[in-house]
Parts: C-alpha cells; structure tokens; sequence
C-alpha cells in the first residue's frame, strides 16, 4: 500500500472535468465594470445575479419570472430598458437568493426558448443603478444598433436600418408629390391597331 | 464521393513521416495518402512524400527525407480517432521510436478531428460556424476570438501538424499532454473491432509516458471513469493493462481510484459510489485488485444491515441505499468471484434475498412512492427488480453479454498481473435520512419485450448513472446519451436513430434504445419522495436530446406522455403536476406545437377529473410562459373552454359603480396619493382622517375597511408587473405591517390578495410569495388562507399547492440558513477566544443573537408543519372537506405529497402530530398515509 503523495493529494482537490460545466462564467463581460480582474472573478464565484440576453421586447417580467423561479426563488428581475424611451430593450436582470440557484439557472435555463427565442444568461457581478439602461446611441442595446436581419421580437432592423429607413421615408415624403385625382387613363382603342377586344390587357 | 468519404470516415490508413529535429526530438509529422483498407500494411514500402495535401510547404523537407533522422509510419486510424500504428520503415526499430510514434497519432488525431468535424458538416462542405443563437457567424476581423487567430509558427504554412514550433517544449508538453487525455476520453467510444487493439497501444503509449505525465493521466482517468459511467469495461480494462504492463503504474491508479471513492462516500455522493464500486468490481476480473478486496469493500455496505448475527435484515433508508449499491456491485462482480470465491457470493446474495423479501413484507401495500398506482407494487424501489435481475444472470452463470467487454481478449496478459489489496472503506455517519438515496423502479412506460430484463436493467442503469453524473451539462449529456449503445452489441436493443426503417421498429418485439432513455428521463423526473437533480434538468436534458434528433424524440417523447397520461388516473398526483410543469416548458421550446385534438376529449369531462386537470393546467403554464392568445391560436375550437376566455387581470374591488359616496371619496384620495407617489404615513394619515368620521361603525369595522382600502390601493400600485408589485409592497410595508397587527388581520389582507388576483393565479402565488418576504404576512396565514372553506371543491387547482409549497420551503430555507450562520458565529466565536474581550463580547452576543431567531424560525417550522397536517386531517375526515370523490382524491395526493416532501419535519414533530393533528374521528386514509411515511423515514 502506498502513501498520499504530493500529486495524489492535488488529484483529490482539484476540479477538473472532463465534460465543461455549464455554470462557469463565458466570455461575456460588463465594459464598464470598475474593479480589477481578480475582483471580478471574485464577485463571479459569489453573484446571484445574472445578465439575460436575446430577450423579445415584448417578454414580460412575469414571463420570466415562470421560467426563471424553476432554478431557485427570485429576489428581483430588473429589466433594461431604452436610454431614452424607457421601455425593455431585450435584456434584463435576474437576481436569486443564492449563488447555487444562479448556477442552476446557468446549468438548466441558460440556452432554452423564452417566447419563440433562445435567452441567454451569464453570471454577472451584480447589479449597479444605471445598467438597466441600453448603452447603445439609440438608447437601447448596442448590439441592436448594427443588426442587419430582420428581428420581429426586438423591434424591426436594429436602429440604423430603421434609421436609414426613417430618412428614407422623410426624404420621399418631402420630394413626393401626391396627386389629388386619378386620371382615369387612355381607352384602349384609341391607339391600338390591332381593332377592339385585341389589344393588351383587354 | 459522399460514398467514399463515409469510407474514410470508418476507418483509414494514413502513412506518414514522422519528422525528428537535428538532435533527434520530435518534431511533426506529416501525412501522405489516405488509404481505404488497413490491409496493405505489411506490404508498404517507404514512399516519398509527394503529395502534401495538409501542409504546403511539406515537399521542401521531405526532400531530406534521407538525410533526416525521420522514419515513415502507418497509421490505421477508425472512426473514434483510435490509432493503430505500425512501423514500416525498415531503418527503425519498431522498440526504439515508440514515443515518437504516439506523439506522431497524437497529432493525426488532432488534425483528424478538425478534419472528420469538418466533413460531419452540412452537404459534406466546410464548418459551419454558428453563433449560439444557430446563426451564421459573421466573419468580420473583430469577431475572431485570440483563440482562433493563426499562430505565429504556423506562418509561411510549413509547420508541422499540431506542434506549435521548435523550441516551444513546454507548450510541446501541453500539448502533448492535451491530445493524451483526449486520447483516453475518447477510447472505446464505440464498439469496433478495433476496440482491442485501440486499448493495447493506448496503454503502451501511457505506460511509457506515465512518469513525464503522471498527473494529467491520472485525473483524466479519474474523470473518465466518473463522468461516463457507460465505458466501464473499457477503463477498467485499460487499468487492468497498465496494471499487467507495470505493476506500480496499475497501483498508483487504483490507489488514486479508491481515495476519489473514500471522498464521494464521505460527502454521499451514492451514485459516484455505485459508479465506482461498478468499477472496482470489474478490476478483479482483470487481477487489478483482489476477490478479497473487493469482497471486504462490498461488506461495508452489508455491515449494518445485517443484524443477530446475521439472522436478520434491519430496513432503513440508509441500508436501501446501501444494499443497492452493494447489489448493483454483486451484479458485475459475480463473474470474477463465482469460482474463486463462490460460497461468500451466495452469502451475500441470500442477504439480498432477505432483504429484499424484509422489505417488502414492512411496505405492503405502501404506494408512497410508486408513480404508478395500477400496477402492483414490487416494494417502494428499485431493490426487488435489481434482485431478480441478479437471479437471472446468476442463472447465466454470472454472464453479462449487454455491453462490450473487452476484457476477455487480455485474459492471457491480466493472467500474469499482480493484484492489489485496498484499504478498509469508511460510511459516513452524519448524513440524514432524507439524504440517502435509492432509486424508484425504472419505470415502464412502453411495452417491452419481458425476456429482456437484465439488458433493460443494465442498459438504463447505465443511463441514469450518466444522466446524474453528466447534470452540470445538460448538452454533453444528451450528446454522450445518444453514444451509449455504441457499446452494446446489435442483438441488445433497435436504435431507431440509426435504423433505416425507424418505422418498422417495434418496442413490444426488441428494446428499443431510444424509448430506454427516455423511460428513464421520466423514471428520474418522477422520482419520489424527489428527483435527484431540480425537475428543470430533466425538463431542458429533454429539450437538447430532441433538438439532437428532432423527428424520432419528437414522436418518442409524445408516445410516451401519451402512455402516461392514458393511466392519469392512478398516477400519483405530485407526479401529474411535475409532468404538467415539464410538458408546458417542452411544449414552449418547440413553437407551441402539440397535438391538443388527441385531448379534446378532456374538456368534457368533469371539473376535477385528472385528465382534465392536467391538460387545463397545462394549458395555464403554458400561457403564463406566453400570453393568452398565442395559446389560443394554437388550440382546436373543442379544447378552448379550457382556458380562461379573457387575458389574466386583476379585480379592482373600488371601481366607481359599486360602491357609496365615501367610500368614493376616501378611494380617490388614495388614489390620487399613491399615484403621486405619496408615502405610507401619507396613506395612512388618509385613511385616519377618513374612516375617523365613520361614527356609525366600531373601531374595528373601521379598521377592516380601512385595511381593505389601503391593501386594494396597494395591490392596484403594482399591478403593472411583477417589479412594480415589489415596489409597492416594499414602499408600503410600514403601513401593512401596522394593519397586520394580528393573524385575523393578516389574513384579511391575504384574502383580499386572492380576490384581487382571482382572475391571475400566478400574480397571487407571487404577491403572497413577496408578503411573506417582507414580513406582511406569515406562513401561518398562508396554511390558514389555503385551507379555507372557500376552496372546497377547488383541490385539483395546481397554484395552491404551487403556494403552499413555496411556503414552507421557505420557512425550510430560513431554519437551515440559520443553522449555518450559527455555526459560523460559533467558529468565529472560538477563533477570537484569544483576542480582544470587546471583540470577543460582540461575536457571543451575535450568537446568542443568532440562535434565538433560529429558536423562533423553528417554532414557526413546527407551526406550519402541524397546523397544515391538522387543516389535511380534518378535511379529509369531513364530509365538508371535499365536493365529491375527485376533489378528495387530489386532496389526499396533496396530503401525501406534503408528507413525503417534508418528512423530516414531519418525523421530527412526529408525537405532536400524533395528539394534535389526529383524532378519533380521523379518516383511515389520513391515518395510513402517516404511518407510511413513518415507515419511509426510518
């Protein structure tokens, strides 16, 4: 029989599996988030908060409350809303009792559909007054600014397609002339030469 | 082509030049030809490298192929990425280049995986590289990640495969290291006929490199062993070749296994200990570890099962749990012990027998914790199925043919190992009751063929251990459950994912993998007392494992919801509303698509009737996940009286017409203050100045209706969402709390909640959730509110109990919070001892503090634990209690749910329930439930 050693006793503590959590924090970052890195990942092995993401809209908060209390008793949701119009922007803040129940909400919820759309949820290091506004120039979201596609559940093209479209629009308006009757248009035997009932459309 | 390519995929011969630098390192490896038959091998002779398909600039140096200290190598490479190779330069011998040969498959391998990844691709073109979303990523410089931009040594296109550059020898060693474990993680990922040689070079490859990685090996192993539970024979059949290679390397690695077991049995963990006994029990075929060891680490289990020296059997939850693992152990193990130690076999064996027969004798007639109550009741669990699963395989002579085991085709080489001995195992001893865990019976839910039996068991044992180890992530484990039949032979079950004619095949005539797995999603969801992960787990597993094979799960998973509500009427009621629960969040992840017309004859049945329940709950979750009338637009006309006609809104009692002149008066003035975002005081001094004039009604008169006006108000401020209702209760609290003042008042003001949110149930679950919270009302009020007269003949509605629950988890959670922050302000208090008296005064006083809350939350626990038992007893014992047979019948599910849930408070104040809660005139069913739940928490 053989004693612990060194390499047997790191093999006993450490965390390594072979199938990746699905609870670790991703890639996703606060840009303005104040403190230093090991801060930061201090405040992510402790949050009960998460960040949500891809949210229609039109989702409600008590939408999400149903899915999200089937990882743990909410404390509060803050959704984000648009810098200038107050409204939700598509994503929100989900905040739990526990560190655990925010885990399982990445474990179990993180990647299913919430009103026809797949959401997205991180850890987050906690909620600050002011984030629940979009950082975008249009007021909401920054990543609305630059979408291309059309997006029913996020309001239409992201802002500067509907901003192009806007301009378009008051461009036409101005330039356009409406006509106030409608002329009836040319009979068509006057310039038909093929004789009655032959010409086109007829 | 696509022909030729599936080919290549199964199975290709790669030759290649294994590049080694001036001082005779190793430094890439390039790769010629690719070949469809491995038969060739023998007959190859060297070629020069002249067609460089994966590195351009590779003809340069293999112009020096003379020159060089290089050797050509054939790979055979299978669908698994196991490599075989063979040395056929004939310069070399085969003994001197074996490291190099490896880190050379190593390579291959890497490379192999992009490359086979990227044929698997849609219409066999390049990677599709899609964002979470599904969306097409795209490719703009700023959305490449640091991890997938080119490497440096990869400039000028001439660097070897998988080798970041000379030079580089700690990231070489990484590497290596990487491409090590992948290699184990990936061995014997299916049942080929490669499988034994795939299994010999991986344990030369290791044995030669333990020492260098001894760490990485080692823990890859380990996880190996705990995450994928199905692979056992393969791991314990590499660990009986390390062993047979080099004895210290095979101790090392069962030394290692058998701490990681200490530990999991130290926290109880129960299904890693199953997991790792299984494997334990396998290395004694391969002469790892001896009979007697694992004889001994079995007898831990039995210890304190057996009593009278062995004459008898004690029943307990503990030595459930114990005998299952000692069992499930037995199972694999009889194989190795049936000659050399036949009599102590059947010791244990009869053990089980008398166990098993004990048991059921003790629960007879118990259906506590069966889900289904038509069928007969083998006993409360998995025991009696397990043991006739032993009998027969003992029958067949110990033979488990279900899965692969490669183990037999090493008898000569585990023939001549030297076997370990283990230390002695510890079981904990301060684990509670309700910790310990056995499984219910795997329940059957298609019609399978009843010859079967020990493949059925064997296959969704290993399932369901997958399903548990694999629950931090829910879409590997869905990956890694399709996988699972790659082992097993083609007679053991149909797999209709890759049947041709997935039609044709018929679960009644063969197992049916598919059908297994999902039998045993349901099996762990219904799981009682309760499920060993949160319901949402097996709820979003089910959404990955279908989205991986969207037709056939699709119609599997409707079979079998089918099946199950067919029998509603005898399915346990706690497990009607888990099912409900999982069925409207599937339903909501596929675009609302369900075949409502196959249930449209629910809505003509009665009020309560269980399929009708189920399907209008269901119904209800699912417009809570949605709204209204995306619901309706997706139900056939006959099923629409089952939901509510208009959208779920609030019942402002104060609306102009229906009240008199001042009481007008004094709700305009509410209104107008709280809209104006008026204080509490400002609210009350309202209400004073108002209701103070009522001369003609008493005080408390007064009171009542002032409460009424300033909790409607309240409730009307928030009732725009969930945040504006915390809002308003928080904003208010002081207001409340002052005409909460008694428990009669408290529950008026929840009453008044109910009303309110008639017409929104979820609203009341929350707004009565949060009033707890902020101490507006107590879960004493809740127990009072849903037992009242009132909601007779309402027992089948899912919210009450959805708030009842809440309730006391809740309460639950405080007890045990406080528990914790006791002991932590005891730690503190013994670490300060020597410390400054003041600060050392303050942590006692903290404590003293702390424990005299906890002395409250426990008495409320207790409170609510009895009161609740008291209001089930006396409705079910009353002719008042219930409108008809259906209404009782969901009301004594309920009793029993909350029983069995809570049944460690309900052992706790077991002598006060008992003169309390029941009476003479208490109903037999009430009585029996109790003494049943009493036989559970022993």
């Amino acid at each position: 029989m053989v004693s612990t050693t060194e390499i047997e006793r790191g093999l006993l503590s450490d965390n390594f599996t072979i199938v990746p959590r699905l609870d670790q924090p991703s890639t996703y970052k606060d840009h303005q988030y104040q403190g230093s890195n090991v801060q930061r990942n201090d405040d992510l092995a402790r949050t009960t908060t998460l960040y949500v993401g891809n949210l229609s809209f039109y989702t409600t908060e008590e939408q999400m409350y149903e899915v999200f209390s089937k990882a743990g008793e909410i404390k509060r949701i803050i959704m984000g809303l648009s810098r200038h119009t107050k409204t939700p922007c598509g994503f929100c803040f989900v905040e739990y009792y526990t560190h655990e129940d925010a885990l399982n909400c990445m474990k179990y919820v993180n990647g299913t559909k919430l009103d026809d759309r797949i959401i997205r949820t991180d850890l987050d290091p906690g909620f600050k007054e002011g984030r629940q506004f979009g950082r975008g120039r249009s007021g909401g979201q920054v990543r609305d600014e630059y979408r291309q596609e059309y997006d029913e559940g996020r309001g239409g093209w992201g802002h500067m397609r509907a901003k192009q479209e806007e301009e378009r629009r008051v461009q036409q308006e101005e330039n356009y002339e409406a006509i106030s009757t409608v002329p009836a248009g040319a009979e068509l035997q006057i310039n038909s030469r093929l004789g009655d009932g032959g010409g086109y459309g007829a | 082509m696509p022909d030729k390519h599936k080919k290549q995929e199964l199975y290709c011969v790669f030759f290649c030049f294994v590049d080694v630098d001036v001082d005779g390192r190793f430094f890439g490896v390039w790769i010629d030809t690719i070949h469809d038959t491995p038969t060739e091998i023998s007959t190859i002779k060297i070629k020069a490298m002249t067609r460089p398909e994966t590195s351009p600039g590779v003809t340069q140096s293999v112009k020096n192929v003379s020159s060089s200290k290089g050797f050509v190598v054939a790979m055979v490479v299978d669908a698994e990425l196991a490599v075989a190779v063979d040395v056929v330069d004939s310069r070399v011998s085969k003994r001197l280049v074996v490291e190099d040969i490896y880190k050379a498959s190593l390579a291959i391998v890497q490379l192999l995986s992009g490359r086979l990844g990227n044929r698997r691709g849609a219409g066999g073109g390049g990677h599709k590289d899609v964002d979470e979303f599904g969306r097409e990523r795209r490719n703009r410089p700023h959305s490449r990640k640091p991890y997938d931009r080119p490497s440096r040594g990869a400039r000028g296109g001439a660097a070897p495969v998988g080798v970041g550059g000379r030079g580089g020898r700690q990231d070489e060693s990484k590497d290596i290291e990487s491409r090590l474990s992948s290699l184990i993680i990936k061995v014997g990922d299916k049942n080929t006929p490669t499988l034994q040689n795939n299994l010999d070079a991986l344990s030369v490859v290791l044995e030669k490199d333990y020492a260098k990685h001894e760490s990485t090996v080692l823990r890859t192993f380990r996880q190996c062993v705990l995450e994928l539970p199905w692979k056992v024979t393969v791991y314990s059949t590499l660990a009986g070749l390390l062993n047979a290679k080099n004895n210290e390397t095979g101790e090392k690695v069962v030394s290692l296994m058998h701490q990681v077991l200490c530990k999991e049995l130290a926290k109880g963990n129960w299904v890693s200990v199953k997991v790792l006994m299984r494997f334990f029990a396998l290395l004694v075929g391969t002469n790892t570890i001896s009979a007697s060891t694992l004889l001994s680490m079995i007898d831990v289990f039995l210890k304190p099962v057996i009593i009278d020296n062995g004459a008898d059997v004690a029943i307990s939850s503990s030595n459930s749990c114990y005998m299952f693992i000692a069992m499930s152990t037995l199972l694999w193990a009889g194989h190795s012990l049936k000659e050399s130690s036949a009599a102590e076999l059947g010791q244990r064996i009869k053990i089980a027998e008398m166990y098993v027969q004990r048991h059921a004798e003790r629960n007879e007639g118990n259906n506590l914790t069966t889900v289904f109550h038509d069928a007969l009741p083998k006993g409360s669990n998995i025991l009696a199925y397990l043991l006739e699963v032993l009998c027969v395989v003992a029958d067949n002579g110990w033979k488990i043919d279900t899965i692969f085991s490669p183990y037999d085709m090493f008898a000569s080489e585990f023939s001549q190992a030297k076997s370990h001995e283990l230390p002695a195992l510890e079981l904990p001893t301060n684990i509670a009751f309700t910790a310990y865990y056995t499984p219910s019976e795997f329940l059957q839910l298609v019609p399978s063929p009843a010859d079967q039996i020990v493949h059925r068991f064997i296959m969704q044992d290993l399932i369901s251990d997958t399903m548990a180890q694999l629950e931090a992530n829910r879409k590997d484990c869905a990956k890694y459950l399709m996988q699972i039949h790659g082992l097993c032979g083609e007679a053991v079950c149909s797999v209709m994912t890759t049947a041709q004619h997935p039609e044709d095949v018929d679960p009644e005539t063969t197992l049916v993998f598919e059908y297994m797995v999902i039998e045993v999603i349901f099996g762990m969801l219904l799981q009682l007392p309760e499920s060993l992960s949160r319901e949402m787990y097996y709820t979003s597993l089910a959404i990955e494992l279908r989205k991986a094979e969207p037709q056939i799960l699709a119609n599997v998973f409707e079979t079998v919801i089918e099946n199950i509500i067919a029998r509603v009427q005898s399915v346990d009621v706690e497990c009607i509303n888990r099912l409900s629960n999982w069925l409207a969040i599937y339903i909501s992840n596929f675009s609302f698509q369900w075949d409502w017309v196959k249930w449209e004859s629910a809505a003509n049945e009665s009020e309560s009737a269980p399929k009708r329940s189920f399907v209008q709950e269901t119904l209800l979750k699912l417009i809570r996940l949605s709204y209204l009338d995306r619901v309706k637009s997706m139900l056939p006309e006959s099923c629409l009286s089952l939901i509510p006609a208009k959208a779920p809104s609030h019942n402002f009692k104060f609306t102009v017409q229906a009240m008199d002149e001042r009481t007008r008066e004094v709700s305009v003035a509410m209104g107008k203050c709280l809209k104006s975002k008026g204080t509490a005081e400002q609210a009350m001094a309202i209400l004073q100045e108002n209701y103070s004039q009522w001369s003609d009604i008493d005080e408390d008169t007064r009171q009542t209706l002032a409460r009424e006006m300033l909790v409607e108000h309240v409730l009307l401020l928030g009732s725009k969402t969930f945040s504006h209702m915390l809002n308003a209760i928080e904003k208010f609290m002081p207001a409340l709390q002052r005409f909460g003042d008694s428990p009669e008042a408290k529950l008026q003001i929840a009453k008044i909640t109910e009303d309110f949110w008639l017409k929104n149930p979820q609203f009341f679950a929350i707004t009565i959730d949060k009033m707890i919270n902020y101490r507006v009302i107590d879960p004493a009020t809740v127990v009072e509110l849903l037992f009242d007269s009132s909601h007779v003949g309402k027992w089948s509605k899912f919210h009450f109990w959805e708030i009842l629950r809440n309730t006391v988890n809740k309460v639950n959670l405080r007890v045990v919070q406080l528990q914790g922050r006791l002991a932590a302000a005891h730690a503190a208090a013994d670490a300060m001892t020597d410390e400054a008296d003041a600060h050392e005064q303050q942590t006692a006083e903290s404590a003293e503090q702390v424990e005299a809350t906890l002395g409250q939350m426990v008495q409320e626990q207790k409170d609510v634990v009895v009161s609740t038992t008291r209001h089930f007893v006396q409705l079910l014992s009353s002719a008042d209690g219930s409108t008809d047979e259906l209404d009782r019948a969901w009301l004594l599910g309920r009793f029993k749910e909350f029983l069995r849930t809570y049944r460690a408070q309900i052992t706790e104040n077991a002598s006060t329930l008992e003169n309390v809660a029941f009476t003479a005139e208490s109903s037999e069913d009430a009585r029996l439930v109790f003494s049943n739940i009493r036989m559970l928490s022993i």
